[in-house]
């Protein structure tokens, strides 16, 4: 079977979508044979762009990619010969050296000067692709190139995209399936069309299809890691448990904090608390000294001194915190209360600060008279009323 | 005592005249002698809120600049907007054009200067001193000690001391009369108990229960009070020392976001709390030593919410 990501692979500019003036751009420095660097983020076309283009032109593609070694022998063998070779049937030729972030530096030493030399006396356009082109170790060859910026994808050209996909494979979805889709890939298409093979056997996708698809992954992972932080013996491997976890550290404290409690109860509880408290205290002198060997002691904290205390209990079912959830309801909530106190403050010679701390005060006595004298508008008065 | 037409007493009750405001003789001795002179040195107010500092800069441009006051007199927040920014934008933009009618300088009134970070206060020193003859700084702020030297030495320093009862007592008065109120005198008592020497605080208050009744007994005030400012905190003590962690900690969360709490607010919150509650005094004065700590943490380090989850936990023991 064909997969989607080769089956949709564009064969004309035309139907890359996004990126209009940089395509633009783009066929005139290859026609030219100026070398050219495309960058952005992964999966926005752009070594699908310089492959349509080939086909376009009628070209055809040497790629050197990071599968080979990119050492400075290798790459003044393999490109420099390539260089001024005619191609077989003397169709002409693009160089696409993709993912150049990705020379190693102690792997590939020499490769990028050494490519830097090689481009400027080429008979062939060369196209190089990069998420960062400003790495340090690329400004040899960054000053000697074009550079194109492929930008992120908007979601509705992604999700209009995908909806024609799902037309011509006759794939059907739910409202909203599709957006969702683009949204937890961060509208990288190239991880969508992925996406959309494994679930293509569904025959009528649904919203919850798509939480199947990364998130349970990561919520399998830190439950695993959870029940070795609290019940493991091996310290090598309680020490090392969040290594793996695809999470950042907040959100592994947030899931300890969480489900501390329904480990631990009493004095033990109070000194489990205490160790994520210390390993909080390093993580504010991180941020402020930015010493990340404190890391070290954040991390032994919140593994090993939680662990030391492990007791013989049943393991428990570890719940998510609901901390983010709630702290951004009531942002929302608190968006109106200030909105409210800044019109209080405007009139009374008061900061907003002073008004929010006392906010109990005021709101006692806000009748029709005074919001119309603060010029409360309907929403705000309706606000109040339920407060 | 004048009265303006807005329907917010603590603006509808701002004293007009410098007579009308209450507590601050001496200030307002010194004030008159400048004015007097129609000249003003730049001017530092300290002391708790609601006692007079930011009407008493409304009383000075008022009287020393009559009907031009309101061209002549910037008000600005620090706390609300307590960068730099400010200091070099918009005070430098008002401070350099000249003023308007026939008046001497202009006055900047930075309230809440306390809450400017050091270099926005080392950046006012260089315009205070760049501009002053064309413009003269009042800065308000509730603790001199956060203000840095060369700025304080640039100022006449006045105290402003909380409203002792005697002034709450005739504050109270005059808004009743004006408002055909009816007050007992225990409630009188617990207004200034409340307030604290606070007029602000007071004629807030004051206006809630009016929505109420226009009979104000302690009970009215109580309603108010214990409405605006239910205990919540205690509560979760007491849950916490009944052993149900859990609730205790969720109900502090609910009860820090509802009402915008920082971590420090709550741990100075619970030290003041954990006196009221009924425990022996070894385990007080323990757990006021953990709250010491956690506050010190709390500054130390990063996530307020675990550092108060560690502090509740003992509690719990």
């Amino acid at each position: 079977m064909n997969l989607l990501i080769d089956k949709y692979r564009p064969s004309s500019l035309k139907e890359i979508i996004g990126h209009d003036a940089q395509l633009r751009e783009l066929v005139n420095y290859v026609k030219n044979k100026k070398p050219v660097i495309i960058y952005g983020k992964a999966g926005n076309g752009k070594t699908a762009s310089i492959y349509a283009l080939a086909k376009d032109l009628s070209y055809e593609i040497f790629e050197f990619n990071s599968s080979e070694v990119r050492n400075k022998e290798n790459v003044e063998k393999t490109i420099g010969s390539s260089l001024n070779q005619r191609s077989l049937f003397s169709k002409s030729k693009i160089i696409l050296i993709d993912e150049i972030d990705n020379f190693s530096g102690a792997k590939d030493r020499g490769g990028v000067q050494a490519l830097a030399k090689l481009i400027t006396n080429s008979a062939f356009p060369i196209v190089m692709t990069s998420n960062d082109p400003y790495d340090k170790k690329l400004s040899d060859l960054r000053k000697k190139c074009q550079l194109i910026n492929f930008e992120e994808l908007k979601e509705d050209d992604v999700v209009r995209y995908l909806e024609n996909l799902c037309k011509k494979e006759k794939i059907k979805f739910e409202n909203g399936v599709l957006n969702e889709l683009a949204r937890i890939n961060k509208n990288d298409l190239r991880g969508c069309i992925n996406d959309l093979q494994i679930l293509i056997s569904k025959d009528n996708l649904k919203l919850e299809d798509i939480d199947l698809l990364g998130k349970r992954e990561k919520e399998d992972d830190i439950l695993n890691s959870l029940k070795v932080l609290f019940k493991g013996k091996n310290p090598e491997e309680v020490l090392n448990v969040f290594e793996n976890v695809n999470l950042d550290l907040d959100e592994c404290f947030l899931w300890i904090e969480e489900n501390l409690p329904l480990e631990y109860k009493g004095d033990k509880l109070s000194k489990a608390l205490d160790y994520l408290s210390k390993a909080k205290v390093f993580d504010g002198r991180i941020r402020r000294w930015q010493y990340w060997r404190f890391l070290i002691y954040v991390n032994a904290l919140m593994t090993l001194g939680i662990n030391s205390l492990k007791n013989e209990n049943d393991a428990v079912n570890y719940k998510r915190s609901m901390r983010p959830l709630k702290i951004w309801q009531a942002n929302i909530r608190n968006a109106k209360k200030k909105g409210v106190a800044e019109k209080i403050a405007d009139k009374t010679h008061t900061s907003v600060k002073q008004v929010l701390k006392n906010f109990e005060d005021y709101k006692g006595f806000i009748d029709n008279s005074v919001s119309e004298e603060l010029e409360l508008n309907d929403e705000e008065v309706d606000w109040l009323k339920n407060f | 005592m004048g009265v303006s037409d807005s329907k917010i007493w603590i603006e509808k009750y701002r004293p007009k005249e410098f007579n009308d405001l209450k507590g601050q003789s001496k200030i307002v001795k010194r004030i008159e002698a400048f004015i007097k002179q129609q000249n003003i040195p730049h001017l530092l107010f300290a002391g708790p809120s609601g006692v007079g500092k930011t009407t008493m800069a409304l009383l000075i441009a008022n009287k020393l600049f009559k009907d031009n006051w309101r061209s002549n007199f910037l008000e600005l927040n620090a706390s609300d907007d307590r960068g730099i920014d400010i200091i070099r934008n918009q005070v430098k933009d008002f401070a350099r054009t000249k003023a308007i009618g026939n008046v001497p300088f202009k006055i900047i009134y930075l309230d809440e200067s306390d809450s400017l970070t050091k270099e926005a206060q080392q950046a006012l020193r260089r315009t205070m001193e760049n501009f002053s003859n064309s413009c003269r700084f009042i800065l308000s702020c509730n603790y001199s000690s956060k203000i840095i030297d060369p700025l304080q030495s640039r100022c006449s320093v006045f105290r402003f001391k909380p409203l002792e009862k005697e002034d709450i007592k005739s504050i109270i008065e005059i808004v009743c009369k004006e408002e055909g109120l009816k007050i007992s005198k225990d409630a009188i008592d617990s207004l200034y108990d409340i307030s604290e020497g606070d007029c602000r605080k007071l004629e807030n208050i004051l206006q809630s229960c009016a929505v109420i009744s226009k009979n104000i007994d302690n009970k009215t005030i109580y309603d108010i009070v214990s409405q605006a400012r239910p205990n919540e905190i205690k509560e979760v003590l007491i849950i916490a020392l009944n052993k149900d962690f859990v609730k205790a900690r969720n109900k502090l969360l609910d009860t820090m976001l509802r009402y915008g709490l920082s971590g420090l607010d709550i741990v100075k919150q619970i030290q003041k709390e954990i006196w009221n509650l009924d425990i022996s005094q070894t385990q007080k004065v323990e757990l006021v030593d953990k709250c010491g700590e956690i506050e010190f943490r709390m500054v130390e380090g990063s996530d307020e919410f675990i550092q108060l989850e560690a502090l509740l936990a003992n509690f719990s023991k």
